[in-house]
């Protein structure tokens, strides 16, 4: 009811505002009708404008009269528009992409400073097209492969799942996909990722500095927008590499008013390893993703976006193993202009992450399966009230089921018995407001807060533990039974967000944040790189929210007409509640799981350096971090602070692209980076004739300094070239060929260092050097677009 | 069901194959830490002496047997009010010359030399679970030369048994091979009744090792508490599954042995009680 009474007070503060007048309307991509995210309309008159959403809506509230207005983004050629507002005014442009790049072309060099003048503090984004020219892993274009290459970002290692954040855990990322929540952001282990480039369009990452409108969890948001479908023609896109295939198709429906996207891709391992080796004949290995999106544009009010996302991996090895797991996400969503100055977004999203291994046949065949599922409603609104004020408010409503494991033996020689987990269920439940408000010439300033409750409610039986303290099983004193719908324990509580920008000139500001987060669900894992097949568990009686503050300070610089964009930003972060495990604990199929989980404080705290060129023949950037993450949890470590598996002293990468001429491209990456924390035993002992490590120093050592080089080149047959060699192609249709060396000297970078005893000599102990590629890795991609 | 984080190794490890993994040993340099006490024994209700071995720890790359314990008092004791001083037959060997009784707990102390008092808790020795049978049979699997199986290894040794009620029991097998121990970590087989609580169980192939004919095997089961069997496990991860990236943190493994006079130092291994029932046969003999 608030919320109506909220809507109708800005509908009639519009209303009574007459002294000024509106200008809205779209920005979109003249090729394809793509709305385009964060381009900047300016205004000359008042020296200020605005920038569009991620639908490509832009609003600006002026007084009547004469405006010169300029329409810029980065890669476009800009447009220059003169209009005369004097009643509220519609203005869709449609702007086109930039040929002529190299020529440096100035006119787009003029507004060009976004990154100086926004309010954004940690923010990274990329657009797909910026992926697809760094060398890539066996030439698969992979998006968060790309962001490890940014400062902040790392992974504790080659093939791990997902990624790391200022000294964040990777269940501190927030992945979503079309506002849809993805829980397992990778294919293959880590050595892949879910997202399927050629159906991206853009991708934020907000290190710090994070908005008001998202919440839940602690280190970052990575916020992925697939394309909505080419409005105008029919096209697409088609890739053979020697992972997988895809295949991209879109087009208009209904010209201007309804378009579709399509794009699928498979790997095909199953069918390439039985060439190498006979003994993989029979099994099964692939990943497969399809992205699918609708949308209609059902008059210039209203608009409907409707997207999905179905991928899975499966492995089978004959009927020793088999394992799937799969994400799968649904998201219907309606912009509704209320009127020029208010914008909204209503979003209803079901998402399901389920898992499964077993051993298919058999005495002891068995199959374990878990899941989650979260089904979620969100409304958001944005009200631009006048020229130095944006003001964006909503609430959002998760339902969680979690299905921590059920295993049961398979067919009739199997004697296990049924073994299930009782289900989780819990509500999310966040309201927010904020601001981005313009004081002056030099200072802006965002600030929000949002707040956040969480209930985890029944139907299920909760343990009751001697003293409150879930220590061991052996001290369950009590059950209580809680009925469906029956709240067992609930949290919540304010989180503020602050950002300011004062800018200096044209070239320089000075930027400051500060964030706190919250979250509700974690991610229970205790191996160095977290498994597909890890729960996820809510808080509840026994688990507390964590708790993340961070604040952080930056200095932005552009030099040579905005061709160089510097950074310096510093971070510190102050955790609490952050998981971490009993020894030896027993994760999986655990009904009383609480008793092998402790909770402790940690911080992170760093510097990242970066200087990217963003124009001209070379361009890329260099990046440097310094940085510490620590955790101190009572029972770990003798209660000492100890590094977190992804603690990275130094990590310096370098990132470039070389445009030859129009028909060849070169791209390398340069990565050196501190090796991460690992136990080294500090002695050895014998027990029933094994020689055990004595561990001691919890992430005492690390494993040796990691470097790498990656190359590509990138060949765009003339026209006249035929597709393959084989037959003529259209003229429009344009070919490419991607090859790359990964790895390209060869370096054996340690993944661990583990210790064994001699296979020959029992006696002897040694340290083993694990490098999970050992060699280059070379890479060839066929890429057709059509 | 029990190897689940084998599997997940296994897995990994095709998997990195395919990338050209590799692993080849390096050199170090490891701080030397300090010198622990190492506790090793168990009691049983066989007939039969049963050693309990002290040893110290040593520097990661000593690579030479462990320095013995020697001069210790050791001592056992039960519920009951009985102790016992062991003898020390060997140097770090103290020897318990009788079998457990079955349903009494036990108990060792340790005082060293050095006046270092050590208490581990009390154990029970369970009621063992018989072996219903013991058999043979050719197996469906083919013999893996790589693997050092030879081409007359071709049998599966099977036992049967009864899984018992309530659930809670705690399991450790060993096997024997014409009266060699399998002592290496990945031969380490620990298992709760989680899974089979109640349950008759057939077929089950302890040791998952191919035999050839005349081969005599052994198989011993053995009924252990939980913080055996944790401690077993905990051993096995550290030694048998180390390397991949889906290794939980090493620590150092506690076992139920602590040290009264410092309570910052650590005595590490174990002393157990099992409930022990052995069969054995001859391979392909009718």
């Amino acid at each position: 009811m608030r919320l109506i009474a909220l809507l109708l007070l800005l509908t009639s503060l519009t209303a009574v505002s007459q002294s000024k007048y509106t200008l809205s309307g779209y920005l979109r991509d003249s090729d394809n009708g793509e709305g385009l995210i964060g381009a900047t309309v300016y205004v000359d008159e008042i020296a200020g404008g605005t920038t569009t959403n991620v639908y490509g809506f832009y609003s600006i509230s002026l007084p009547p009269g004469t405006y010169n207005l300029t329409f810029n983004f980065l890669g476009f050629t800009a447009q220059k528009q003169t209009i005369e507002l004097s009643a509220d005014q519609t203005l869709d442009i449609e702007m086109a992409p930039d040929q002529q790049l190299l020529q440096v072309v100035e006119v787009t060099a003029e507004k060009a400073n976004e990154n100086v003048k926004s309010m954004d503090i940690g923010v990274e984004r990329m657009d797909a097209k910026m992926v697809k020219d760094i060398p890539q892993f066996m030439g698969e274009v992979d998006i968060i492969r790309s962001i490890q290459l940014l400062p902040g970002v790392s992974t504790v290692g080659e093939g791990a799942t997902g990624f790391n954040v200022r000294g964040g855990n990777i269940d501190q990322n927030l992945i979503l996909l079309d506002e849809a929540t993805v829980f397992n952001s990778s294919h293959l282990f880590g050595f892949f990722s879910v997202f399927n480039a050629d159906a991206v369009k853009d991708l934020t990452l907000y290190k710090g500095g994070v908005p008001a409108r998202y919440g839940g969890r602690l280190s970052s948001v990575l916020d992925v927008r697939q394309k909505e479908g080419n409005t105008k023609k029919f096209a697409g896109n088609a890739g053979i590499g020697l992972v997988s295939s895809r295949l991209m198709l879109e087009g208009p429906i209904i010209k201007d008013k309804m378009s579709f996207m399509v794009a699928g891709r498979r790997s095909y391992g199953d069918l390439l390893l039985p060439l190498f080796n006979e003994d993989f004949r029979g099994d099964q290995l692939f990943f497969y993703d399809v992205n699918a999106k609708l949308n209609y544009k059902i008059d210039d009010k209203n608009t409907v976006y409707l997207s999905g996302y179905f991928g899975a991996d499966r492995f089978v090895f004959g009927s020793d193993f088999e394992s799937y797991w799969g994400n799968n996400t649904a998201t219907l969503r309606w912009n509704h202009l209320f009127n020029p100055r208010l914008f909204s977004n209503f979003t209803a999203v079901y998402s399901d992450y389920e898992y499964s291994l077993g051993v298919p046949e058999g005495v002891n065949a068995f199959e374990w399966e878990a899941g989650i599922q979260n089904t979620s409603l969100k409304a958001d609104f944005s009200f631009f009230p006048n020229v130095n004020n944006t003001i964006e408010f909503g609430v959002d409503g998760i339902i969680y089921n979690f299905s921590p494991g059920r295993a049961e033996g398979v067919g009739e020689e199997s004697f296990f018995n049924v073994l299930e987990v009782p289900k989780e269920n819990a509500l999310e439940l966040a309201a927010y407001i904020g601001n981005e408000q313009k004081i002056n010439e030099n200072l802006s300033v965002e600030y929000g807060v949002r707040y956040s409750h969480f209930l985890n409610y029944g139907e299920r039986d909760v343990f009751e533990y001697a003293q409150g303290i879930p220590t061991s099983d052996l001290d369950i004193t009590d059950t209580v039974a809680y009925g469906p719908g029956e709240v067992i324990a609930d949290f919540g509580g304010f989180e503020p967000r602050l950002a300011v920008n004062y800018t200096f000139s044209e070239r320089s500001s000075v930027k400051a944040g500060y964030n706190r987060m919250r979250q509700y669900i974690h991610l229970v894992s205790n191996t160095t790189a977290a498994t597909p097949i890890d729960i996820w568990t809510p808080s509840g009686r026994y688990v507390d929210p964590a708790i993340a503050d961070q604040i952080s300070v930056g200095y932005f610089r552009n030099f040579k007409d905005n061709m160089y964009q510097a950074s310096v930003e510093v971070y510190y972060k102050d955790y609490d509640n952050l998981l971490d495990y009993k020894d030896n604990a027993e994760l999986l199929l655990n009904d009383n799981l609480e008793t092998e989980l402790l909770q402790g404080q940690g911080r992170a705290y760093g510097l990242e350096f970066q200087v990217e060129k963003v124009k001209g023949r070379w361009t890329g950037w260099v990046s440097y971090t310094l940085s510490r993450s620590e955790l101190q949890v009572d029972g770990i470590n003798r209660d000492e602070w100890y590094a977190s598996n992804y603690d990275k002293t130094h990590d310096v990468t370098v990132v470039a692209q070389y445009k030859l001429n129009d028909k060849w491209k070169f791209g390398g990456n340069f990565a050196f980076m501190t090796g991460r924390p690992i136990t080294y035993p500090d002695s050895r002992y014998v027990y029933e004739g094994i020689v055990v490590p004595n561990y001691t120093n919890r992430n005492g050592a690390r494993t040796p300094t990691y470097h790498r080089l990656d190359l590509s080149a990138t060949l765009v047959p003339d026209k006249k070239d035929k597709v393959f060699f084989f037959f003529n192609r259209p003229d429009h249709w344009e070919s490419s060929w991607t090859f790359s060396l990964y790895n390209a000297y060869g370096r054996r970078n340690p993944y661990s260092i583990f210790f064994r005893q001699n296979e020959d000599n029992p006696q002897v102990t040694e340290a083993v050097r694990l490098s999970i590629f050992g060699s280059i890795i070379p890479g060839v991609t066929y890429n057709l677009k059509f | 069901m029990k190897q689940m984080t084998l599997k997940s190794f296994f897995i990994f490890t095709v998997v990195i194959m395919i990338f050209g993994s590799c692993q080849d040993v390096v050199d170090l340099n490891l701080p030397e830490g300090e010198s622990f006490l190492v506790v090793e024994g168990w009691i049983t209700n066989e007939e039969k002496t049963h050693d309990i071995i002290l040893t110290r720890t040593a520097a990661y790359f000593d690579n030479a047997d462990p320095s013995p314990e020697t001069g210790a008092s050791v001592f056992i004791r039960d519920d009951e009010g009985m102790e016992v001083l062991l003898p020390e037959t060997s140097p770090g060997v103290y020897t318990y010359p009788e079998p457990g009784d079955i349903g009494r707990s036990y108990q060792l102390e340790i005082l060293l030399q050095n006046e270092s008092r050590y208490i581990s808790t009390f154990e029970v020795l369970y009621e063992p679970v018989p072996i219903d049978s013991i058999y043979w049979r050719l197996s469906e699997n083919e013999p893996d030369e790589e693997d050092g199986e030879s081409l007359d290894d071709i049998y599966d040794v099977l036992i049967e048994t009864n899984e018992p009620q309530p659930i809670g029991d705690n399991y450790r097998w060993r096997y024997f091979l014409n009266g060699a121990e399998y002592r290496e970590p990945f031969d380490l087989f620990v298992a709760n009744d989680e899974f089979v609580n109640g349950n008759p169980i057939t077929d089950f192939n302890v040791p998952d090792e191919l035999f050839s004919q005349f081969d005599t095997v052994l198989i011993v089961q053995e009924r252990i508490t939980r913080q055996a069997r944790e401690f077993l496990q905990l051993l096995q991860q550290q030694t048998a599954f180390v390397g991949g990236p889906f290794d939980p943190p090493p620590s150092p493994i506690e076992g139920n042995i602590e040290n009264l006079t410092d309570p910052n130092d650590i005595a590490l291994g174990y002393f157990g009680a099992a409930g022990t029932d052995r069969a054995s046969i001859v391979v392909g003999v009718e």
